[in-house]
């Protein structure tokens, strides 16, 4: 899986670097919006970790410079967002985007970072338990 | 804002309508002299009362001008058949005619003595002048013939003449004080915010004006009869109830200011030191290194005790009055961590009752509200200590105990400072009451507020075991059950 981690604070960008890279996926780093831009234009990326609040600019603004490679079915299904200002208006807005949005700090970072690489199997796991408990009531 | 402003306006407008019609006051003399306190149950004016009198019921017309001291034309109304008429009269006009019946040594006039059209006489007329504190008034008396007057009409009158005033005092002194009444009541209704009146003498009297959204109401005057015949008055803001409303607002500019700034610190403090922990964790699961691995791990620990801290410091400014089931003990010692910066050098102690040694004790409460005033006794108490004496054992003591029927829980906190001023004993709890040259004096009366809220209470008992001050924090142990923490 391609990855790039769009995020200003430089040991949170190391350390999913890290681990994600540990993981076996190939991923590439950056903590300016600007280059960011030209890097998802240039690739392919599958999953886009990406912070709010940058230095130069917000994660809300590259989502719209991509606009013109990604449709908005690619935008909510690679666009995923991290921040620490996790306030109504942000979830709002990254609802009308379609994407996922993770608050920092996380409480459970190897969770968190499953939940963002394989966002479908979190589905299928609840489509299970959900089933389970179906089962239950039944007997 | 905005209506705010309007309404100021508004009632401004309206105020200076109701100061001009002042000027108005004698014609309502005329018109509306209620003389329920000495004729029962009758209505009557002066002119009425004149012709209603045996001695002058063959006269026909009465013509009664007064002049207000100050004011540049004289009300007069004219009275005959039982109706009556409003006219103005220029004061010049009024003191020349003033001074000719003052001059002329009989009562009796002719119509041409006064040399004017503008007072309606016909024929011969009685008259005299008259002068009642605040007024001056001509009152002529006339059949409209030009018939000369009987002995027994020129005795009637002298009589008249002489009780005039006496009658006419009180009836003035009466309307006088139902026209100020009238105005006061129209001013404490009109004004923006709750006013307090008191009188010089010191009695006390408190008029909330419940009227400014709801202007049908009735505003609940008692005693106004009483203010409106003072003229030592004094009008004041605030007042004793006014003081809960003062410290809560107070208390929210504070908190908003203050929650608004924790916010913004906590989300800058709090990205960074994630970052901190994260590649801390990962640094140290990756080392072979014993001593760097246990460096790691204080490191990481550390981070972890900032993010709490920023995490108590937003909790204790936001204003969410949320019931929990929480540890007394954690509290207290939130508390003492909030305070760290001022307590830090001072020997403390936290002391429980045997009973709660092994207890947590849980209480149903808004944790964030003890914390904030227990935090606030604490740094009162830590800035009255300046000095250490080293004598006493601790310089602060917290001691804990739980009531005979474990309903409410006692936090006492103890210093070995000065104690209170005795003179600021009487208003320790109300805002704006300090001895700190930088205190805004609004921290007890908050921290009072607050325990209120609590269904507690927060008093001061004096010099305590330490022989500094010595505040209770009295707390139902479950809010829910309502429990009333009185000064028992």
């Amino acid at each position: 899986m391609n990855v790039l981690i769009i995020e200003d604070e430089i040991l949170i960008q190391k350390s999913l670097l890290k681990i994600i890279g540990a993981k076996g996926h190939s991923c590439i780093g950056t903590s300016l919006g600007k280059e960011s831009i030209e890097l998802i234009m240039n690739n392919e990326f599958d999953l886009i970790i990406c912070d709010l609040m940058l230095r130069d600019t917000t994660g809300f603004d590259i989502i719209e410079a991509t606009k013109v490679k990604l449709s908005p079915a690619e935008i909510s299904q690679k666009f995923t967002i991290i921040t620490a200002y996790c306030s109504e208006q942000v979830l709002e807005r990254a609802r009308g985007y379609g994407c996922r949005v993770f608050e920092k700090p996380f409480v459970d970072l190897m969770k968190t970072i499953d939940t963002m690489l394989y966002p479908n199997k979190i589905v299928e796991k609840k489509y299970e338990f959900e089933e389970k408990s179906t089962n239950c009531s039944q007997a | 804002m905005q209506t705010e402003n309007e309404n100021a306006k508004a009632w401004y407008q309206k105020w200076q309508k109701i100061s001009s019609s002042k000027k108005h006051f004698p014609i309502k003399i005329l018109h509306c002299l209620k003389i329920e306190g000495l004729f029962k149950n009758k209505f009557l004016t002066i002119p009425q009362l004149i012709l209603g009198s045996e001695e002058f019921k063959s006269f026909e017309t009465v013509i009664f001008i007064v002049h207000q001291k100050g004011m540049k034309s004289c009300s007069a109304c004219i009275y005959e058949n039982k109706t009556f008429t409003e006219f103005q009269v220029s004061t010049s006009l009024f003191n020349r005619v003033s001074k000719t019946i003052k001059k002329s040594k009989k009562n009796v006039f002719a119509q041409n003595d006064f040399k004017t059209k503008k007072i309606p006489i016909i024929g011969n007329t009685f008259a005299f002048t008259n002068s009642l504190s605040n007024y001056n008034t001509i009152t002529f008396l006339t059949r409209n013939d030009f018939l000369p007057f009987s002995e027994n009409d020129v005795e009637s009158f002298s009589y008249l003449k002489t009780v005039f005033e006496s009658l006419v005092t009180p009836i003035i002194k009466v309307q006088h004080i139902n026209f100020n009444e009238k105005l006061l009541k129209e001013v404490i209704n009109q004004f923006p915010t709750s006013i307090n009146i008191s009188t010089k003498s010191g009695d006390k009297h408190f008029y909330s004006n419940k009227s400014w959204n709801n202007k049908d109401a009735e505003v609940p005057i008692k005693g106004i009869y009483h203010l409106s015949s003072n003229k030592d008055l004094i009008f004041s803001t605030a007042t004793e109830n006014n003081e809960d409303l003062i410290s809560d607002i107070h208390h929210f500019n504070r908190i908003s200011l203050l929650g608004e700034l924790l916010n913004t610190l906590k989300h800058e403090l709090s990205n960074p030191l994630f970052g901190l922990k994260l590649y801390c964790d990962m640094l140290e699961a990756d080392t072979g290194d014993i001593e760097l691995k246990e460096s790691l791990q204080d490191i990481s620990f550390n981070v972890q005790r900032c993010n709490e801290i920023i995490e108590m410091f937003s909790k204790l400014y936001t204003d969410k009055n949320q019931l929990e089931v929480v540890s007394l003990k954690k509290i207290i010692n939130e508390s003492l961590t909030l305070a760290k910066s001022e307590i830090r050098f001072l020997k403390k102690n936290v002391l429980f009752h045997q009973s709660l040694n092994d207890d947590p004790i849980l209480i149903n409460t808004n944790p964030t509200w003890i914390t904030q005033i227990l935090f606030n006794l604490l740094i009162n108490s830590a800035q009255a200590i300046n000095n250490r004496t080293g004598k006493k054992s601790f310089d602060i003591l917290i001691t804990v105990e739980k009531n005979f029927d474990d309903s409410i829980i006692e936090i006492t906190v103890d210093d070995a400072g000065p104690g209170i001023d005795p003179n600021i004993l009487e208003n320790l709890f109300k805002p704006f009451c300090t001895s700190k040259k930088s205190g805004t004096g609004l921290g007890l009366a908050i921290c009072k507020n607050l325990s209120q809220k609590l269904s507690g209470n927060l008093i001061h008992l004096g010099a305590g075991t330490l022989g500094g001050s010595s505040f209770v924090l009295k707390l139902p142990i479950n809010m829910e059950d309502n429990y009333e923490c009185t000064n028992n």
